[in-house]
């Protein structure tokens, strides 16, 4: 019998079955963004819509100190990442055919396989054995690593599609490598570039357990902050703080879809 | 057309990492204000030779001299040398006037002088209401012409083409080539054109260097490659040719004595190919003709027999397939003068021929 995604779609309770799954998937969500608008403290029973959590949520210091830190380490990671990531794709694509090129895209790419507990266990026990102790400074290195590959794909993706006789024709047209790289291959693979670091700004914005073992107690995150008050019981406030992060993450993510249908033209 | 030597390529070779050698040891001279071209089928070299005069490879030895000065260590962007690429490579981020201008803006000059410059340029080319559009909103005969505008508005010492017609349609083709050959004339750039299309380079050049397998086969004018192909490569690339397996028998006059396959002995204009043994003999379909065998006109000389196999009206021509008495088959085309709508075949299938093969138009060449 021939079966394929057209007969699938044919099936008695496709619709029916289609509707649970996105339910399962989505429902937890949506309820936690609504009821992060009830004036209630209960997360089951609604009464009023209000702003009140949110009020809250902004108020508090330490939740505005923890959504500074994400804020700081996202930024600077999603910056060194993706500039490491651009250098890293560059010198697959772009140079000199070298001994170990493929083992180095495989090395850069392994992160993405190994389980992150492993990772951040490895991180912990290599900081505290070489003695650094920075505080949001060691957050910002374990996230610039964890983010590499992420920021490294789109990259590297853009590079590889684009047609290098362009880079030819600059340099056939009097530009020097730096010109050609500044005047041609760069222009044409920001929209790569801009994919790649949205892509690790929204990883790194919410990471959270290479994050709870390098985080010392004056730099924690949002998620690792959301979480610690999870576990001191639920409170509307979490849900307020959730949903800001949901757009954030949203916000990125669609940018991130945009930017990289501009490459794909 | 003896210009002074501008580019001197001698004995360059290159090979790619697990490839056949892509240039074994090309060597050819390419002479101020030449229309010269490099013709070969795909995979021939004539792309790779291009990009090392380009400096877009570096040939594992030999060298390349511009106006006597070895350029191969030079990169692409300090030689004064321009490319026309197979696909445009126009800068799709740029405007067309950015495009044109690029060159000029890196070789010194100010924005705004390389804009007016490049805007002059654009309009001698009849592109100027295209100058603030993007690459990607023109047709590809506009792209061609910016392509085209871009890569002389630098003024190169040598415009190198690396089949710059292929994407275009063949009307457009056509109309391009002239247009090509105007921009040659005028400019007085040397060009070195690609093509693997015979047409283009006997319609263009001055000069045609025809390649094969990494080697040049022969370098001649058009008539010159056309009508004393130097070997049978040479002979079955460009245009038609009929080839007649033949053995040498001796010399007379200048003419060697040829013993077609099928009995006949014809007169074959000595060339500085083969003087004996066995060889083949290359006859273009046009230079031929046919008799019927009771027309005693026909020249006693050079005449082999045959039966017409098949007829092919071509409009202009009809091509008439004779097979030989050895099988061997000769093409003979005949130019269709009158017309009024009342044309016949000279000849029907199936009838006996007789084919005088003039002995100024036989080549005879290493089989």
């Amino acid at each position: 019998m021939v079966t394929g995604a057209g007969q699938a779609a044919k099936m008695p309770g496709f619709a029916a079955w289609t509707g649970v799954f996105y339910a399962f998937l989505y429902a937890p969500i949506v309820i936690l963004v609504v009821f992060s608008f009830n004036a209630g403290r209960s997360a089951t029973v609604w009464t009023e819509f209000s702003f009140a959590w949110y009020a809250r949520a902004f108020a508090n210091k330490s939740i505005q100190q923890a959504a500074a830190n994400s804020l700081i380490v996202a930024f600077s990671a999603t910056a060194a990442a993706t500039f490491l990531a651009l250098l890293a794709a560059l010198a697959l694509t772009r140079g000199r055919r070298f001994r170990g090129a493929g083992a180095c895209h495989l090395a850069i790419l392994a992160p993405l396989m190994i389980p992150e507990i492993v990772t951040a266990v490895a991180t912990l026990v290599f900081f505290s054995a070489i003695g650094l102790r920075l505080g949001l400074f060691n957050v910002f290195i374990a996230h610039t690593v964890f983010c590499i590959p992420f920021a490294f794909l789109p990259i590297w993706a853009r590079l590889q599609d684009m047609n290098e006789t362009l880079e030819c024709a600059a340099r056939d047209l009097y530009a020097d490598a730096w010109q050609t790289f500044r005047r041609v291959t760069l222009p044409l693979a920001a929209p790569g570039i801009a994919a790649g670091a949205m892509l690790a700004f929204i990883i790194s914005l919410d990471d959270f357990v290479i994050t709870l073992m390098v985080a010392d107690a004056g730099s924690t995150t949002l998620p690792v902050y959301i979480y610690g008050m999870v576990r001191m019981g639920t409170s509307p406030e979490i849900n307020a703080v959730s949903t800001v992060l949901l757009a954030a993450s949203a916000t990125v993510a669609v940018a991130s879809h945009f930017a990289a249908r501009r490459a794909r033209k | 057309m003896g210009g002074a030597a501008l580019i001197e390529i001698r004995g360059v070779r290159k090979s790619f990492a697990g490839q056949a050698r892509a240039l074994d040891g090309v060597s050819l001279t390419v002479r101020e204000n030449e229309f010269f071209t490099l013709l070969g089928p795909s995979g021939c070299g004539k792309t790779t030779l291009l990009r090392i005069v380009a400096g877009f490879e570096r040939p594992d030895s030999g060298e390349v001299l511009l106006a006597g000065k070895d350029i191969c260590p030079l990169p692409p962007n300090l030689r004064p040398v321009n490319t026309v690429f197979q696909n445009y490579a126009l800068f799709p981020h740029l405007t067309v006037l950015e495009n044109v201008a690029f060159g000029l803006e890196m070789r010194g000059a100010k924005r705004e002088d390389a804009k007016t410059q490049a805007r002059q340029m654009l309009e001698t080319t009849m592109l100027g209401e295209f100058g603030a559009r993007l690459p990607s909103q023109l047709s590809g005969g506009q792209q061609q012409r910016v392509a085209l505008a871009r890569a002389l508005a630098c003024k190169p010492r040598v415009l190198l083409l690396d089949e710059p017609l292929s994407a275009l349609d063949l009307k457009l083709r056509r109309t391009m080539r002239a247009e090509l050959k105007r921009v040659q004339r005028e400019t007085q750039i040397t060009f070195i054109f690609v093509t693997h299309d015979q047409e283009e380079a006997l319609a263009m050049s001055d000069r045609v260097a025809v390649m094969n397998e990494g080697r040049v086969r022969q370098i001649g004018e058009p008539a010159e490659i056309y009508d004393a192909p130097g070997d049978r490569f040479v002979a079955g690339f460009i245009g038609e040719t009929n080839f007649l397996p033949g053995e040498i028998t001796g010399c007379e006059n200048g003419f060697l004595r040829v013993l077609l396959g099928g009995g006949a002995t014809v007169a074959v204009a000595a060339g500085n190919g083969e003087k004996s043994g066995a060889v083949t003999v290359a006859i273009r379909p046009e230079r031929a003709a046919l008799h019927s065998p009771a027309d005693t006109a026909a020249n006693a000389e050079n005449i082999v027999t045959g039966e017409v196999r098949d007829i092919v009206y071509l409009g202009g021509t009809t091509r008439y397939d004779v097979v030989l008495p050895d099988g061997a088959a000769l093409s003979v085309s005949e130019s269709n003068e009158s017309g009024g709508g009342n044309y016949a075949a000279r000849f029907a299938r199936g009838e006996k021929v007789c084919a005088s093969l003039p002995r100024d138009s036989l080549r005879a060449l290493e089989r």
